[in-house]
């Protein structure tokens, strides 16, 4: 495992989105250095350009200005397949309602980010998603379609599936935001536990003040740039 | 108003899309319409050129006075009378080599081209140009193109010659001589392909070959001066028929009135014989006037002698042999009657009137009995000739006792008893016979031509007449004249009488309705307004799927919006209302589009009527008609169908939750208990599918045909099962697939998402080929053995038609010879089997025809054909299943007026609309209707044309059907080119024309082939629409499943590749559909392809299958645009 896995550098990030009569202005030349391996927490007022921030971190939207830099990488450069490549390989997404695939059983919808590229997947990959899945409890679920999980299972089943390809970055966009508090403690542990094991680096984006708690290292993000937590490292 | 507006303007594309379904479901169904109006205009049109003024035509067997025009115009003012001889001969060039057939050759003059409008008639100069030896003929550019001729080639018309005597009869010639009269001609100029051009009387969409000659120069090379067979009548009304009754004198109608003495008259025809229903209506008006009469029927005695000398070679040896004399039947009972003073008297050799005469009794005048040396009481024996069925003569001879000797007085040397007999009568010696039957003139003697120069051919022997009526009636009648005593008002009376009595149509005369009868039978015999809705079904069916599908997406879209309606309180029914009104609105402004869409569906529907299908139907003359009333039912039931499709899609769409519809949720997933019943669905499928197939073993193969087309269906319903529960199993897993496996594993998984969407969108792609495939692969040739009795060839070669009927034999060498066939030619058709037919002229009962047929053709089938058997028949009457031979039902007796009858399957079915044991009316000439009972009906056979009844009932009610014109050849292997081109050639002068057997059917099956052909092509359209409808539901699918799309791409899946997902899960759907509904209709018609006659267009079923997955494909192309083009953060957020 590299040392330098889930290294992240913002550097004057700013995204602005054109309406017919109005450019808004959501992220104003954000900067930030996050180094290997951190669990990070973003909190702010909706509105703040939380999530925003998140996607473009994980190449799913392209900042305005500025640069995105993922262990030495800016996917905002990158060419169409080289950009899905970086999205399969380095970033592990987990979103607030989870998008798991209902045609699919618990363990493919897992698989899948390891077909991504056309290839197969293997026993390789088949033996790590149930050695996620039990490690996210659900070793017993795997043939299950997400129809037949609770809200938290199927969070769960994100988070394996986020994890499958060990990425440098794991991103969480309120991770816990659909599920009520006991569910979302467990879903917490499980990330701060998968968080160890796997490696990398985490950000998880909430206004759960209950979760963003739980995090050493956390930023309030705010128009002018990212602000540390008070009461966090 | 302003609310539904607004939403129609905010959701413009979805409703622009709903319009434009909507308008093509109104063109199609509309343009299908239009079709119907485009061949009714077409052929009414069509009707309207060729006859031109012409509304009525006088029709005559034989000819007439063409004076009979003069006296019907001067008593009708308004009508113009154009007399004309209307033949149909066979016309060559000599100089090219070329030759023609059913050409309607017309001797008209001037006045014909007044008939027709503007500069229609232009062309038609019938004058002799300068230098022109021969008379001029104008013929028409079909023609012209037929022969290659050019203005100024010499061209030949052969024609038969017409006679008044009837040619079957003892006294008509069938020498080819007399039977064949050729003209040679001049071509002075050509006509255009219209107006005179396509003249005609017989009601037909095909190009006829015309030609025109000066009547005079027709009228003097038949030997009819003054004569006409018809007269075309321009105005006058429905009392027209009456009008020309009025005008008709007595010579008309073919009757001789000659004075006997100051006091009598003999009414004779010009035919010899009195037809029965004349001869009944003589009977008639004589009573009526109170007149006395006497039937008089004469004949030809070959030989007499004294029955004690026991032959007529000892006769002639004892020199008591009388030959050739008349004998005269006259009336009796009542026998005071006979010998009245006014028509001549019967006197005995002691000068009293001989009163009474026996059945068997006979009386000679003094000469005959001087010469036979006889008295009263003794026996002699009268030879006379019989004709036989094909006018074989054979002799018959008759005893009878001698009751009298008659006095060299009155009737008993009378020579106006005995009819004009061709080549006797004006013969100066007995010697100088040349009449129309074998004579021996070696028996005449001194004596005989002493008595024809005193006595001409005054009759020497007298019998009752009814003994004549039964020695030598015929089917042309059985009565030379009636002598009637004139009445109080003179000859006048008497003819007066005589019209008012005798039906014209009895003596071959018939006022025809021409005009009237053609834009009846322009109505057409096949709708094809409604075979063109048929065909265009499935375009029709999936616009309107469209309409729906795109109407649904609509509401679907607007699911959130109805739910908030619904949420604040509004009721179900205000909204439902609300979106059918859109949909109801969209659907009336589609349809004003597709009214004008229609008009060019139509246009191109009949452009492919005049190019592409005019091989069968011969329709190049159809032009597109727009009926105002087929815009408005077409519109009507357009709109009525299509907010049908809106009102279900609005009625599923109102129906849900409002909680489900504000959350966007999809349609709740399949029932319980899917799966186990697909299973079963299947495998009762296959099982029932599977009995089928082992009971069509042991059924008929006609009912074999319908069991495989069950075992199909049942196969198409099994693996549509089977597609249910392939899509409905769990998805494989992705583990250990990857590349184009992976792709298509997760296509199926993505199909299983919606199993009722995806089961439906096979469904219909199957159902469709299903159809596509099964009726085009029904296309039919004809072939196998041609010397199979059972088939519709029945074993035979070649079917032969000539222009001039036939009297000879063609079978046999004497016949041959008789019709003048050079020896080559009669050997090499020597060993042939001939089956001669005789034809009752008539309309064309075949699909070939779109007119409606008025009066159908009739062919007599001669006891050799039916002896012989052979065909295969689709139906019998009940008691026909029994007999070996079926053609034996012809013979049946049905009673008066009734006669078995054969017709062609799908000719009865679909051109007569009649059936097995139905009745086809027609009205026969003896002023009667006869009655032809369909006892059999024949399939796919030669026969298609005309209806079949036994000779021997056909000339029974149609004495003047002459000849035979039909033929049916069966060649020895080998020698069949052989003896086509022997037929052809050696029967040159009779226009004989050989065509296939095999060719004919297949010119039937074309047109079956060629609706197949439409069917299959608009079918593809149709489909080809549908799987639009296709892309729709799967962009639906893409639509719904953003999110999905968005998280794969968001864990790193590649555009491309989701694609391709998109592309396969498509495709998976398309070709599941077009292989189980190909395969199935396969199965389906399996017994067809392995016969012999199965015409399959392979190619253009396959091309229409592949165009179908590529259009398929390409339609899908636009759901999978959408696919990558998706918002990826707006789907994850689930915008």
């Amino acid at each position: 495992m590299s040392a330098a896995r889930g290294e992240l550098v913002l550097e004057e990030v700013t995204k602005e989105y054109v309406t017919p009569h109005h450019t808004i202005r959501v992220l104003d030349g954000i900067s930030a250095r996050l180094g290997p391996g951190m669990a990070v927490v973003i909190t702010g007022p909706s509105g703040s350009g939380k999530s925003t921030l998140l996607h473009i971190v994980g190449a799913l939207e392209v900042p305005t200005s500025g640069r995105v830099i993922v262990d030495d990488q800016d996917p905002h450069r990158l060419a169409e397949a080289e950009l899905a490549r970086f999205r399969n390989r380095a970033i592990g997404f987990v979103f607030q309602d989870h998008h798991l695939l209902p045609q699919f059983d618990v363990l493919q919808n897992v698989v899948l980010p390891t077909i991504a590229g056309g290839g197969s997947p293997g026993e390789g990959a088949a033996d790590r998603a149930r050695r996620l899945l039990a490690a996210v409890g659900l070793a017993e679920r795997t043939s299950h379609r997400p129809a037949e999980l609770s809200g938290g299972e199927r969070q769960r089943v994100a988070i394996a599936r986020a994890l499958i390809n060990r990425p440098s970055l794991l991103l969480c966009d309120e991770p816990t935001g659909n599920l009520d508090q006991r569910t979302a403690d467990a879903v917490a542990d499980l990330l701060f536990e998968l968080h160890a094991e796997e490696g990398g680096s985490m950000i998880v984006v909430t206004h759960s003040q209950e979760l963003a708690g739980r995090f050493a290292q956390g930023f309030e993000l705010e128009r002018e740039g990212l602000r540390p937590r008070r009461g966090s490292g | 108003m302003r609310e539904m507006l607004d939403s129609l303007r905010y959701y413009w594309r979805t409703n622009l899309a709903v319009m434009l379904a909507a308008a093509v479901a109104t063109a199609v169904l509309t343009g299908a319409l239009l079709v119907g109006d485009s061949v009714r205009g077409s052929l009414r049109d069509l009707t309207l050129d060729r006859l031109g003024a012409v509304d009525q035509a006088l029709l005559s067997e034989g000819f007439f006075s063409e004076d009979l025009g003069e006296r019907l115009e001067e008593s009708a003012a308004e009508v113009d009378a154009v007399p004309a001889i209307l033949l149909q001969g066979g016309v060559t060039a000599p100089d090219l080599g070329t030759r023609a057939s059913k050409v309607n050759i017309q001797g008209v003059e001037e006045s014909f081209g007044a008939l027709y409008e503007g500069d229609a008639a232009a062309a038609l100069v019938l004058d002799r140009a300068q230098g022109q030896a021969f008379p001029p003929v104008v013929i028409n550019e079909a023609l012209r193109a037929e022969l290659g001729a050019e203005v100024g080639s010499q061209l030949l018309l052969q024609l038969a010659r017409p006679s008044d005597v009837p040619r079957e009869s003892l006294m008509g010639s069938t020498e080819p001589a007399d039977v064949v009269q050729r003209l040679r001609v001049q071509v002075r100029s050509v006509l255009p392909d219209r107006g005179p051009g396509r003249f005609g009387l017989m009601p037909h969409q095909s190009l006829p070959l015309v030609a025109y000659v000066p009547l005079a120069d027709l009228q003097r090379s038949l030997g009819q001066r003054g004569r006409i067979n018809a007269l075309l009548l321009a105005g006058g009304g429905e009392a027209l028929a009456d009008e020309v009754r009025r005008s008709l004198e007595v010579e008309d109608l073919g009757l001789v009135i000659e004075a006997i003495g100051d006091h009598a008259v003999a009414v004779g025809s010009r035919e010899l014989v009195l037809r029965a229903p004349v001869e009944a209506a003589i009977g008639r008006a004589v009573s009526g006037l109170g007149a006395r009469s006497m039937e008089v029927s004469t004949y030809l005695a070959n030989r007499t002698w004294p029955r004690e000398l026991g032959s007529a070679e000892a006769a002639l040896e004892a020199g008591r042999l009388l030959p050739y004399s008349t004998i005269t039947g006259l009336e009796l009972p009542p026998p005071e009657r006979l010998g009245g003073p006014a028509m001549g008297s019967l006197v005995g050799l002691d000068g009293d009137p001989i009163r009474e005469l026996m059945p068997g009794e006979i009386l000679l005048n003094e000469w005959a009995a001087d010469d036979l040396e006889v008295e009263t009481g003794d026996s002699v024996v009268v030879e006379t000739w019989e004709v036989g069925e094909r006018e074989e003569l054979t002799t018959r001879t008759a005893t009878f006792e001698v009751a009298g000797i008659v006095a060299m007085d009155g009737l008993g040397a009378d020579p106006e008893l005995t009819p004009d007999f061709p080549g006797v009568s004006d013969a100066r010696d007995m010697s100088d016979w040349e009449p129309t039957f074998p004579v021996d003139l070696g028996l005449i003697r001194e004596r005989d031509e002493e008595y024809w120069d005193l006595y001409r051919g005054a009759p020497k022997l007298f019998v009752g007449v009814e003994t004549a009526r039964e020695l030598w009636g015929s089917r042309f009648g059985e009565i030379t004249s009636v002598r009637v005593e004139l009445p109080a008002g003179g000859e006048e009376a008497l003819r007066g009488r005589l019209l008012a009595e005798i039906d014209p149509r009895a003596a071959g005369l018939s006022v025809l309705p021409v005009k009237a009868r053609g834009l009846a039978a322009a109505k057409g015999t096949t709708d094809f307004g409604g075979l063109f809705i048929g065909f265009s079904l499935f375009l029709i069916v999936a616009a309107c799927l469209l309409v729906a599908l795109f109407f649904r997406l609509g509401t679907e879209r607007r699911g959130r919006e109805i739910g908030i309606r619904l949420a604040i309180g509004e009721r179900v029914r205000r909204v439902r209302r609300g979106l059918l009104a859109e949909g109801a609105l969209l659907a009336a402004i589609g349809g004003v589009l597709g009214l004008a869409l229609a008009v060019g569906y139509g246009a191109a529907m009949v452009w492919g009527l005049r190019t592409l299908w005019v091989g069968a139907v011969g329709a190049p003359f159809l032009e597109l008609h727009v009926g105002s009333l087929s815009l408005a039912i077409g519109y009507g039931a357009s709109l009525l169908v299509v907010v049908l499709a809106i009102w279900r899609a609005v009625g599923r769409e109102a129906s849900r939750p409002p909680v489900a519809l504000l959350k966007g949720a999809r349609r709740d997933a399949e029932s319980a208990g899917r799966s186990s019943r697909a299973r079963w669905v299947a495998l009762g499928g296959l099982l029932l599918a599977a009995a089928l197939w082992g009971a069509s073993f042991a059924v008929a193969e006609s009912s074999a045909s319908a069991l495989f087309f069950g075992v199909g269906a049942l196969l198409l319903v099994a693996g549509l099962a089977a597609v249910s529960l392939w899509i409905g199993r769990p998805s494989q897993s992705l583990i250990s697939s990857g590349g184009v496996e992976g792709v298509t594993r997760m296509a199926r998984a993505n199909a299983s998402l919606n199993p009722g969407r995806s089961l439906l969108s096979v469904a219909l792609v199957a159902s469709a080929c299903f159809v596509i495939v099964a009726v085009g692969a029904y296309g039919h040739r004809f072939g196998g053995d041609e010397r199979d009795r059972d088939t519709g060839g029945g074993g035979f070669q070649w079917i032969a038609e000539s222009n001039v009927p036939i009297f000879h034999e063609l079978a046999s060498e004497e016949g041959r010879f008789e019709l003048g066939m050079d020896a080559e030619s009669s050997a090499a058709i020597a060993g042939s089997t001939i089956l001669p037919f005789r034809v009752l002229a008539g309309d064309d009962v075949s699909c070939l025809n779109l007119y409606q047929p008025q009066s159908p053709k009739v062919l007599g089938v001669p006891d050799e054909m039916i002896e012989r058997g052979g065909f295969v028949f689709q139906g019998l009457a009940a008691d026909g299943e029994e007999l070996e031979n079926p053609w034996r039902l012809l013979e049946q007796d049905l009673g008066e007026g009734v006669i078995p009858a054969f017709g062609d399957y799908n000719s009865v079915l679909w051109i007569l609309k009649s059936g097995l044991g139905e009745d086809v009316i027609l009205e026969d000439e003896l002023g009667g209707v006869v009655r032809l009972r369909l006892v059999g009906l024949l399939r796919k056979s030669v026969f298609q044309s005309e209806l079949l009844v036994a000779e021997d009932r056909l000339v029974e009610h149609f004495p003047s059907a002459a000849g035979y014109r039909t033929f049916l050849v069966e060649t020895p292997p080998g020698r069949e080119e052989e003896v086509a081109s022997a037929l052809e050639g050696g029967l040159d002068d009779y226009g004989m024309d050989v065509t296939g057997v095999g060719q004919r059917i297949q010119s039937f099956q074309a047109v079956e082939n060629t609706y197949l052909a439409t069917f299959q092509l608009l079918g593809g359209l149709g489909l080809l629409l549908g799987t639009v409808g296709l892309a729709v539901i799967l962009l639906r699918n893409v639509l719904e499943r953003a999110g999905e799309l968005a998280t794969l791409r968001a864990i790193g899946f590649r555009r491309a590749t989701l694609a391709w997902t998109v592309v396969a899960e498509n495709g998976l759907l398309l070709v599941l559909g077009i292989v189980l509904g190909a395969l199935a209709a396969l199965a389906a018609v399996s017994p067809h392809l392995r016969g012999d006659h199965a015409l399959v267009p392979w190619g253009s079923l396959a091309a229409t299958l592949l165009a179908v997955a590529l259009v398929g494909t390409l339609a899908c192309l636009v759901a999978v645009r959408r696919a990558i083009r998706l918002d990826l953060l707006a789907s994850l957020r689930g915008e």
